[in-house]
């Protein structure tokens, strides 16, 4: 069913989660449509919105999955964790409790997704410096020890959006295509093959150029 | 299969052509033509607009609407044969309802006032009218009766009113802390003063903080401080009562159009729309009062309504997903195809309808339509629960040609962001009758269809 303006080598598919408010659809829409709303509506549920970039020669599409922040929607959000290979976690520079809570949503990610997801904290908002409430050290302090990759952005004034979502898709291409060398498979290296990870066979022509590399 | 335990005996839905076998002899054809004519009845009698369907439309898909050049004062005909013509009828009766300066709503205003006047409320009557759609002006009077936050018994009406709105500013005095502001302020200005995390009420109200600016962003209404002051209290409070769901985002939308309909009671502003692009309170000649009037009938009327869909928001919100089952049940049978080709394309209801019952449409319909529906809504005894799953359907096979078309991705990117800002109650009013023939043959009928909602309960 691919068209000629929807060729792409890879298709990832990656949560957004973290508390609501703190800033998830407008990090989604900067990133897929160059857009910011201060008035953006709650999300209800899930939403997704797409984008493919260039990474280390191969078209990487990402189809990135929206959630609700809030508490009583995890029962509704978290069925939609299966498949994905990478998250990101967000939370508002300026709400501490939006930090605390990053552990209550790693442990979501442990229940319900899969166990190699790849996971990025971000701290969203920071052209809010004067409203800082989380200091970069200990969110950095605190990635580190989860192990997980960490980054400020802010949607507002568009600083490392695009660097936090091309950076968690070229490590999941990484660290997939690693585990594909160790496997000694060329074809499928996602963690389970379902239909929101679909990897087309490599093709020399008709790929159209979506963005530069990273 | 089971065809002699069910009505719809056909597993994947009704597909045309097909031939539907019934246990008991049904006769379907009077079934419809039942519908049908009490369908007419019902838009004769309120002068409505819409089309009958015939059996093929019900069982497919309703026609696609497009927009039509408006024939002022067409000659109106009633279709003599339901299959034939009928949508063409619908449109131009549409049409010149639109732009015909004797509107029949002006009678049914009229009767309205009357009926509103009578020492006891002919509530049957007052259902009628309102099913097609209020004017504006009736609107506030009309659903409180309809919502029953005020009486039938006339006398009792205005004492009712005033202690109401007497028994909310307590709740308010009693439940919301005006110190909850300064300290929201002070927490997202002094990040010293923050240590009150977990605390119950201040999680409530940080979330019903974060939400309130994001409500109604399209309205101005919404964004007039003391407007935005109103509703928070509203949510706080009702929160703050209603302890096995608490406040859930979207509840926020719930609110507008109750805040925006008894507002308008107070303003003079000589339309709908230039009250939802007011920027401040000078529309009012009395701002306090109509602030606080209908703050608190927005309160209760607020109350009214979830109270019938309180199993929308508790935990796991098993209301909603019973409803997004049923509308599946409904969609595969109404329209085999569309329903084959969504889940061919693993797309479950839930992904897209879950928010179109959360939010009862608020999202995916522009608001003076919504205000529209409500009055359907409102006027039926089941609106929010049940009719409005019927019309959830109707507005999904309204788009059954496209949708068919496409892919996931394209699937979801579409129902995510349905394509209906220029939509007036024309399209509105098609949707209702349809849902309104659904429900009339399928709410009625012993289907197992209907137990499995009804066992729900
Ligand atoms: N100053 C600033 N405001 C932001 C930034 N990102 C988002 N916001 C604002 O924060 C509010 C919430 O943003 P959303 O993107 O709707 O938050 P969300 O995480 O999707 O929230 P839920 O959908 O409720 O879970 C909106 O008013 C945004 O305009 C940012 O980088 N800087
Ligand atoms: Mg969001």
């Amino acid at each position: 069913m691919a068209r000629s303006d929807d060729e792409y080598d890879y298709l990832f598919k990656v949560v957004l989660i973290g508390d609501a408010g703190v800033g998830k659809s407008n990090l989604l829409s900067r990133f897929t449509r160059n857009e910011f709303s201060l008035e953006s509506k709650s999300t209800i549920g899930v939403e997704f919105a797409t984008r493919s970039i260039q990474c280390e020669g191969k078209i990487i599409k990402a189809q990135i999955w929206d959630t609700a922040g809030q508490e009583r929607y995890r029962a509704i959000t978290s069925a939609y964790y299966r498949g994905a290979v990478g998250a990101l976690l967000v939370y508002d520079i300026t709400k501490k409790d939006s930090f605390d809570n990053v552990q209550r949503w790693l442990k979501e990610l442990k229940d319900h997704a899969d166990a190699n997801i790849v996971i990025m904290l971000v701290g969203n908002k920071s052209d809010l410096q004067h409203l800082k409430a989380v200091t970069t050290d200990d969110a950095s302090a605190f990635a580190e020890s989860n192990g997980l990759s960490f980054i400020e952005t802010s949607a507002l004034d568009n600083s490392n959006v695009e660097e936090a979502f091309r950076s968690i898709l070229s490590e999941i291409y990484r660290l997939g295509s690693k585990k594909a060398l160790e496997k000694g498979s060329t074809s499928n290296f996602a963690p389970n093959a379902t239909q929101t990870i679909v990897i087309n066979p490599p093709a020399d022509e008709g790929k159209t150029e979506k963005a530069k590399c990273c | 299969m089971t065809d002699d335990k069910t009505l719809f005996g056909v597993s994947d839905g009704l597909l045309p052509g097909r031939v539907v076998r019934l246990g008991k002899p049904v006769d379907w054809a009077s079934i419809l033509k039942a519908s049908q004519d009490r369908e007419r009845r019902e838009k004769e009698k309120r002068d409505s607009s819409s089309s009958i369907s015939d059996l093929k439309s019900s069982q497919t898909s309703i026609p696609s609407i497009k927009p039509k050049s408006k024939k002022a004062n067409t000659v109106i005909e009633e279709s003599s044969s339901p299959t034939d013509g009928e949508t063409e009828t619908g449109k131009q009766r549409t049409a010149a309802r639109e732009n015909s300066s004797s509107s029949p709503s002006a009678t049914s205003s009229e009767k309205l006032k009357q009926l509103l006047a009578e020492p006891t409320l002919n509530t049957e009557a007052v259902r009628k009218l309102a099913w097609a759609g209020l004017e504006s002006e009736m609107r506030s009077p009309v659903w409180k009766v309809l919502l029953g936050y005020v009486p039938t018994n006339l006398a009792r009406r205005n004492d009712t009113l005033r202690r109401k709105r007497r028994e909310y500013q307590e709740a308010v005095n009693q439940h919301y802390d005006p110190y909850l502001d300064t300290k929201e302020q002070s927490v997202v200005t002094n990040s010293s003063t923050y240590n009150r995390i977990g605390n119950e009420e201040d999680v409530t109200f940080r979330q019903i903080s974060v939400d309130i600016p994001r409500t109604c962003p399209g309205q101005a209404l919404f964004h007039i401080p003391e407007v935005q002051q109103a509703l928070k209290r509203i949510l706080y409070v009702w929160a703050t009562r209603h302890p096995a769901s608490g406040y859930v985002q979207g509840m926020n939308d719930l609110v507008t159009p109750f805040l925006f309909v008894f507002l308008s009671e107070y303003a003079s502003v000589k339309d709908d729309l230039s009250l939802l692009k007011a920027t401040d309170l000078s529309v009012f000649d009395n701002a306090d009062e109509a602030l606080s009037n209908a703050e608190a009938d927005s309160y209760w009327c607020l109350t009214a309504l979830l109270n019938d869909i309180q199993d929308y928001y508790t935990f796991s919100q098993p209301g909603i997903q019973r409803r997004v089952h049923f509308l599946r049940e409904l969609v595969a049978r109404v329209d085999g195809n569309l329903c084959t080709h969504l889940e061919d394309e693993g797309l479950d209801f839930l992904q897209f309808a879950f928010r179109w019952m959360n939010c009862l449409l608020m999202r995916e319909l522009p608001f003076h339509l919504i205000v529209r529906v409500w009055d359907t809504y409102l006027a039926e005894t089941d609106g929010f629960a049940t009719f409005h799953v019927y019309v959830c359907a109707a507005l999904l096979v309204t788009f059954s040609e496209e949708l068919q078309d496409m892919d996931f991705q394209d699937l979801v990117m579409f129902l995510q962001n349905l394509p209906t800002e220029s939509w007036t109650n024309r399209e509105i009013d098609v949707i209702l009758s349809q849902a309104y023939m659904w429900r009339t043959i399928f709410g009625a009928a012993p289907s197992h269809l209907q137990q499995a909602f009804q066992a729900s309960y």
